[in-house]
């Protein structure tokens, strides 16, 4: 059978289609993922070595940091741009940027002391890398907290750390006082003539603390409610000082970075999403793990290579929320095409937010798991501002209600207006937070909340919005025309009545 | 400095910076004080405001007004009801416009869809837990969340939860402030008022989330003589006053501008009345005295308005009073005044705390037109002249000026306790203290007046040692560019008063360069008495031969602090007052006037400001205004007085004083007068070693006068907060929930 | 322009002409003649020679002349009342005997003619209540709006309209006289309410 051109064409791999002279080489598909052991930042993420301070000399930690220092603090902001990182807390906001912030011109006029703060309440559900950090490679942070501190010029680091992690915080702890022992940080940091001191201050367990002005908020002993922005903590932070606040992992990847080079930590990743980062996956894969990988990779291929796939296979698979509670869920045609990184997340609709990859099966109820993420942010709301403060709770109880079906068709909408009131209208991220799960929630799996609806709608009859049954009303009263009741009737009666065909 | 400091906690912005020596601030404000202008586009108009204002401000400053609950002119910004929400241009968000800064150049708009959309959001989710009890809430009528509804609220709620509204505990705030904590919205007003303003740090949220509550954190009542003003801050109808507690609707009431008597300062109220009934009073806005607050006195003493008046002449039969008429009782001073036989100085007039100046001064007349000097005043050692003299204001006024004390940077407080003798100015010396690097001193009894101080000691010795530049504080002092010496009302009447007197004026004087500028006065007397620095203008004073008469006729004009044991056995006493207070019960004969909210009078306040009260209801009974029961007076007892009205009378009182009729403005004495009335003060021979402590005058703020003796509501207060009885009136856990709703 | 009728004035033609007028004798582009409905002239000609409407006229009032009078004899027959009719006050209860008025002093607000007059305060049990609630029936105008702005259903306006007093001053209700009208029409107010709560 002869073979048409066309065909030929379908069938061959694009790279080795037909050549003209006007073609050029098409630059080859570059496949992102399978990190090599030696581009390992964190090398004791699994904590099967020493974490104290001779295992991190093994691992090739404060190694030559003096020289780093000895650098300066715009060589530091320098090669850190030019790595590419982005903050590893949920925003991405591009590291480097972030820390010149505290160099503004004149800043040596400032006669007030200036802080780094290390956020290490780490308390996003699904997320865990930050504490495998603090358990295997704590030298690794505190080494970040000088290399960091002497990029923005700050004269001490605190390190807030969650109050739940115990042992996280006696091996920070630990590594705290052995680099003081040894001279790596305190007075004349590494011999570099610079004064550095950290500083280990527990929480207390709210998970709003970990928002950067909450967070500075409670470390000077108030309630953890987040500030209002401006003034940002760059200019009045911590103590009313200069002030920066960063994730763990990012302040622990920068002594690496600035002792391999930026070009180094760049050449992983896309572009603008450049890097290695720890990626925590939880749920339902057959071998739940955090592993260290490069940016950009399929998240497909982060599962099936780390986690030994989906439980049940790919195919059993529902949904997966890329990036901790606060991000949208990707359904299962989204997840086998979105790489794992900024950009790509984003164009899903979705975020990396801190890589906490939250896998879920066909078992999973997935209204009720979402419904859990609404209980979660009401109970972690501060409580300061309105839209967040009511706004979460009345989410909470028509997702309750969701998740049973007792509800009103229409509430479905009502609900996605909640969630728009509350987006962007209130203090801090929370808000949106709250909002971002139950807008995917709808996205995607809209069907089966309104399949709930109706079943619920057929074994109890009609539901008022607000989830009261008719049949509990009082049948000799008139029901007020907002409580949906009447749209029952109207709904009935155009179901009942069959489609007209008109032309 | 051996309190511990207060620092407010709610303060968003506010930061001990841990190395005090850098500033010295107590809070620290981010905006600078650069006050250079920008130019921003709000709704397409261009406005100009200074750097560093609001952009809720600036929306102001262009016509365009903002709905709010949280943001509040003299708070600090917690921007937390989100109700501000504005757009600006390029911003991907609505904007809260309380917290956010006005930049150069910014094109903001207040009218768009988007900014309708966030404000109607914000408003659904704050009525969804508000309850729906408009009718039963006080607040009805003039309540922020019922007006904006009105705008951004829809006619049918959505909100339909069978879980039902939040539904919060009420908490007992004391007698004053009245909880409804369902209605309560979170605006933290109160919060930041008490922190901040009041400095009693009793106030805060607890719980978090939809959990997050006001309260005090323990059960305990709010302890401050400011706490009414957070009915005035709260938005809702969460915090509303008690002692008014459902008795009228806004709409009913007529509401007159008047100066409050409670004490010196002579707060701006308003009184809100309803037929001849005084329902409550408000603080009025006068950022020169009183800003927007009002002491509890001030505000609640009214209900003794209605309790023990005068209302008709009694006349004294053994040992009851009869009731008589007018021209009876006139007539029987008369008689009084002829039988007693006394002449020239032993005709003794006594001016009290509430006497207005029309009548200071008719009386004045009076008494000098029958031969008298004898002219005391209702204090003690108030029969002879006071120390710092009458003939110049600035040895006993408050000289530099109550809005000068914001730029104080060093405050010596001599014989005096600033919180209980004015409340609402001891807030601006608290407030100074929070934001700048004030530095108070304190001589006499310690008290709390919200602020930490340098105690120097209790009695004339310390006066001597801080003139003779001994310890810290003195030193800080010297080096203070403007520095301010407050000398209490009480040091006058104090036995060491001359000499206290004379040595801080030989320091002023020392130090004039620094104390006594064109611009600048440091020296300061704090009256605490509301017709004093009137009666000391009038020069309401014996002469010297006067005050060693023994009086036979006693005319005590609101004089209710007098003691029994003064007054001669024989000498025949008249009474004219609006209460039946102490010095009625002295009295052979009692003349019912009228109380400070049914006249219309002048008020000089401790600055020296006239101010003009107005009448809001008419005087109960018979009672009669003051002057013109003198004026009457002085026609029965045949040396009739030359005015027949109260603008003849205000002519004559231009004649004694100009100043007493150039209502509403400070006139400053000048710098030579000053030190002129510097050296008279330090001329002045006294002790030169201690003999007693400086005492508080005023051991209770809430009862210091007839109408506050009067008041229920006061004696409620004495009770929880001076005698610290917890005893019922509102007990928590015990009375029902209805009680407080 | 030629679609004109020419019995139009002329002067209506020129461009001053108003667009409002214009739009009466034109729909669209087309014109509507104004009598195209209705009687023809004939038929109108018909009923005018043969008085038909006349004696249509007559052929009434012959039928009414047969029939058995409206009248009611009034004291002992009375005529049907609305549940909305509007004649005396009252001030109703809750079934546990507790009054509903809550002093919000809305019906003293509303009130047109300012006959109401209220005072209120704290009782004992810390609710807010009524100590005078006054109405000064000669005042009254009866326009509904108190039962209309009460929030609890408290003011009510009974179907009573006998009320008729010898002296003024027995028109001067108090809360008294108005709670004692409200116990005893209170099964009727209730009843009256009822009908009519569907259109509230």
């Amino acid at each position: 059978m002869w073979r048409g051109p066309s065909r030929a064409r379908a069938l061959a791999r694009p790279s080795i289609t037909r050549r003209t002279l006007a073609t050029v080489t098409e630059t080859p598909v570059r496949r992102y993922g399978g990190l090599k052991d030696q581009d390992r930042i964190f090398t004791n993420a699994f904590c099967r070595h020493d974490h104290g301070l001779k295992g991190a000399l093994t691992r090739g930690d404060w190694h030559r940091t003096k020289d780093i220092l000895l650098k300066g603090d715009s060589w530091i902001i320098q090669t850190i741009k030019d790595s590419g990182l982005r903050g590893r807390g949920g925003a991405g906001f591009p590291s480097g940027l972030k820390w010149s912030f505290m160099n503004k011109p004149g800043w040596e006029k400032d006669k007030r002391p200036r802080y780094l703060v290390v956020n290490a309440d780490e308390g996003e559900p699904g997320t865990c890398k930050d504490r495998e950090i603090l358990r295997g490679d704590p030298h690794k942070l505190v080494e970040g907290c000088l290399v960091a501190g002497r990029a923005m010029n700050a004269s001490a680091a605190y390190i807030y750390i969650r109050g739940e992690f115990y042992q996280e915080a006696m091996h920070l702890q630990q590594a705290v006082d052995e680099a003081y022992k040894a001279g790596f940080i305190g007075k004349n940091a590494c011999g570099s003539g610079y004064d550095f001191d950290v500083y280990i201050h527990r929480g207390a367990g709210a998970y709003i603390c970990g928002e950067e002005t909450a967070l500075i908020e409670s470390l000077e002993g108030k309630q953890g409610k987040p500030r209002l922005k401006p003034p940002f903590p760059a200019d009045v932070g911590l103590f009313g000082c200069p002030t920066t606040v960063a994730n763990v992992e990012t302040v622990a990847v920068a002594p690496t970075i600035c002792r391999r080079g930026g070009a180094w930590f760049a050449s992983f990743g896309r572009a603008r999403n450049q890097g290695t980062k720890l990626f925590c996956i939880s749920g339902h894969v057959n071998n739940p793990c955090v592993i260290e990988e490069e940016m950009s990779i399929p998240l497909k291929e982060l599962i099936e290579r780390h986690c030994g796939g989906v439980r049940g296979g790919w195919d059993n698979l529902l949904g997966i929320i890329p990036g901790g509670s606060s991000v949208p869920v990707l359904p299962i045609k989204t997840c086998g095409e979105v790489l794992m990184d900024y950009d790509s997340l984003k164009d899903a609709q979705s975020g990396l937010g801190t890589g906490a990859v939250i896998v879920m099966d066909k078992s999973t109820d997935i209204v009720k798991a979402i419904a859990r993420f609404s209980h979660f942010y009401k109970h972690e709301s501060c409580g300061q501002c309105t839209p967040c403060r009511e706004g979460t709770t009345w989410m909470m109880n028509m997702m309750d209600r969701m998740v049973e079906g007792r509800a009103h068709q229409r509430e479905i909408d009502m609900l996605l207006e909640l969630t728009k009131q509350v987006e962007g209208k209130t203090i801090c991220a929370l808000g949106d937070a709250a909002a971002w799960p139950i807008q995917g929630l709808m996205r995607h799996f809209r069907p089966e909340v309104e399949a709930r609806i109706a079943a619920f709608r057929a074994a109890n009859g009609p539901v008022l919005f607000g989830g009261r049954l008719k049949s509990e009303t009082e049948p000799g009263l008139a029901l007020p025309d907002n409580l949906g009741a009447h749209l029952d009737e109207d709904i009935a009666r155009v179901a009942a009545t069959p489609p007209t065909t008109s032309a | 400095m051996l309190r511990a400091v207060r620092r407010p906690t709610g303060h968003r912005i506010s930061h001990r910076l841990s190395k005090p020596a850098l500033t010295g601030l107590r809070s620290f404000t981010s905006s600078s004080a650069r006050h250079a202008d920008i130019t921003l586009t709000v709704d397409g108009k261009e406005v100009t405001v200074p750097q560093g204002t609001a952009l809720i401000q600036a929306c102001e400053a262009a016509g365009s007004t903002v709905p709010r609950f949280c943001y509040h002119d003299r708070l600090a910004i917690a921007g937390n009801c989100r109700m501000c929400l504005v757009e600006v241009e390029r911003a991907p968000k609505p904007v809260a416009s309380c917290a956010m800064p006005a930049m150069p150049g910014a094109k903001v708009f207040t009218n768009t869809p988007m900014v309708h959309e966030a404000r109607e959001g914000v408003m659904e989710f704050l009525l969804a837990n508000h309850p729906l009890d408009c009718p039963i809430c006080d607040q009805g009528g003039e309540c922020d969340l019922q007006d904006q509804s009105m705008r951004y609220g829809s006619d049918r709620t959505r909100f339909h939860e069978i879980t039902g509204k939040r539904a919060v505990e009420n908490k007992d705030f004391g007698p004053l402030v009245k909880t409804s904590m369902n209605r309560c919205i979170q605006c933290t007003r109160c919060v930041r008022f008490a922190n901040e303003v009041a400095g009693v740090e009793e106030l805060g949220t607890t719980g978090r989330g939809n959990d997050m509550q006001i309260g005090t954190y323990v059960e305990k009542a709010m302890d401050s003589e400011l706490s009414g003003n957070v009915i005035d801050l709260c938005p809702v109808g969460a915090l509303t006053s008690k002692p008014y507690a459902f008795h009228a609707r806004p709409w009913e009431l007529k509401n007159t501008e008047s100066i409050d008597v409670m004490d010196a300062l002579g707060s701006n109220i308003r009184i809100d009345s309803r037929g001849v009934e005084v329902m409550r009073i408000q603080p009025r806005t006068n950022d020169d005295v009183n800003e927007e607050w009002i002491s509890d006195k001030t505000r609640y003493g009214y209900d003794g308005l209605k309790f023990q008046r005068l209302t008709v002449p009694l006349v004294r039969q053994g040992a009851r009073f009869e009731a008589v008429s007018w021209e009876h009782a006139l007539a029987a001073i008369y008689d009084g005044l002829a039988t007693s036989g006394a002449k020239g100085d032993e005709i003794k007039a006594v001016a009290g705390h509430l006497a207005d100046t029309e009548s200071l001064v008719a009386l004045k007349d009076l008494i000098n037109r029958l031969g008298s000097d004898n002219l005391a005043l209702d204090q003690e050692g108030g029969d002879t002249a006071p120390v710092h003299g009458v003939d110049i204001r600035s040895n006993y006024l408050f000289n530099t000026t109550v809005p000068g004390l914001d730029r104080a940077d060093a405050i010596l407080l001599v014989g005096t306790n600033p919180r209980h003798e004015a409340a609402v100015l001891n807030s601006r010396i608290r407030r100074s203290w929070l934001h700048t690097s004030l530095e108070v001193g304190w001589i006499g009894e310690r008290a709390d007046p919200a602020y930490s101080y340098d105690y120097l000691g209790e009695d004339l010795n310390a006066v001597n040692d801080f003139v003779a530049g001994k310890g810290a504080f003195a030193e800080k002092f010297k080096a203070a560019k403007r520095p301010m010496i407050i000398i209490g009302s009480a040091v006058a009447e104090h036995p060491d008063g001359a000499a206290a007197y004379a040595a801080l004026a030989k320091y002023v004087e020392a130090n004039k360069n620094k104390f006594v500028t064109p611009e600048w006065n440091g020296f300061n007397t704090l009256q605490r008495i509301a017709s004093r620095p009137a009666a000391y203008d009038i020069g309401f004073i014996p002469s010297k031969k006067a005050s060693a008469t023994k009086p036979k006729f006693l005319y005590l004009l609101n004089a209710d602090e007098i003691k029994p044991s003064s007054i001669p056995k024989d000498a025949f006493v008249v009474y004219q007052g609006h209460h039946g207070d102490h010095g009625a019960s002295l009295a052979d004969v009692v003349l019912p006037a009228a109380a400070y909210t049914e006249k219309s009078t002048t008020w000089i306040n401790l600055e020296g400001r006239a101010q003009l009260g107005r009448a809001a209801v008419p005087p109960p009974g018979a009672s009669r205004e003051d002057w013109k029961i003198i004026r009457a007076l002085s026609e029965v007892l045949g040396v009739p007085l030359p005015y027949d009205d109260v603008m003849t009378l205000r002519d004559r009182l231009w004649e004694v004083c100009p100043s007493l009729v150039k209502y509403d403005v400070t006139e400053p004495v000048s710098s030579d007068v000053v030190l002129a009335g510097l050296k008279h003060l330090s001329s002045a021979k006294g002790p030169v070693k201690a003999t007693t402590p400086l005492k508080k005058p005023i051991t209770n703020f809430y009862q210091t006068d007839p109408i506050s003796r009067a008041s229920v509501t006061m004696a409620q207060c004495t009770r929880a907060f001076v005698q610290g009885e917890n005893h019922g009136f509102s007990e928590y856990g015990k009375a029902s929930q209805a009680n407080f709703g | 322009m030629a679609l004109v009728p020419k019995h139009l004035p002329q002067e209506i033609h020129s461009d001053k002409m108003s667009r409002a007028r214009r739009v009466g004798a034109y729909a669209g582009d087309s014109y509507v003649n104004p009598y195209s409905g209705g009687e023809t002239a004939i038929g109108k000609a018909v009923h005018m020679f043969f008085f038909t409407e006349i004696l249509r006229g007559m052929w009434i009032v012959m039928e009414n002349f047969f029939r058995e009078p409206y009248t009611i004899r009034y004291p002992f027959e009375k005529g049907p009342l609305s549940p909305r009719f509007r004649g005396e006050h009252a001030l109703r209860r809750y079934p546990t005997g507790e009054e509903r008025c809550i002093a919000c002093k809305l019906c003293e607000a509303i009130c047109p003619a300012q006959a109401i007059t209220i005072e209120s305060e704290a009782r004992e049990d810390g609710s807010r209540r009524t100590t005078k609630y006054d109405i000064d029936m000669t005042k009254c105008i009866y326009c509904g709006f108190c039962q209309e702005a009460c929030p609890v259903d408290a003011i009510v306006e009974t179907q009573n309209q006998e009320y008729a007093t010898e002296t003024r001053e027995e028109l001067l209700y108090n809360k008294e006289k108005l709670l004692a009208n409200g116990d005893r029409a209170e099964t009727e107010i209730a009843a009256n309410l009822y009908a009519d709560h569907v259109y509230r």
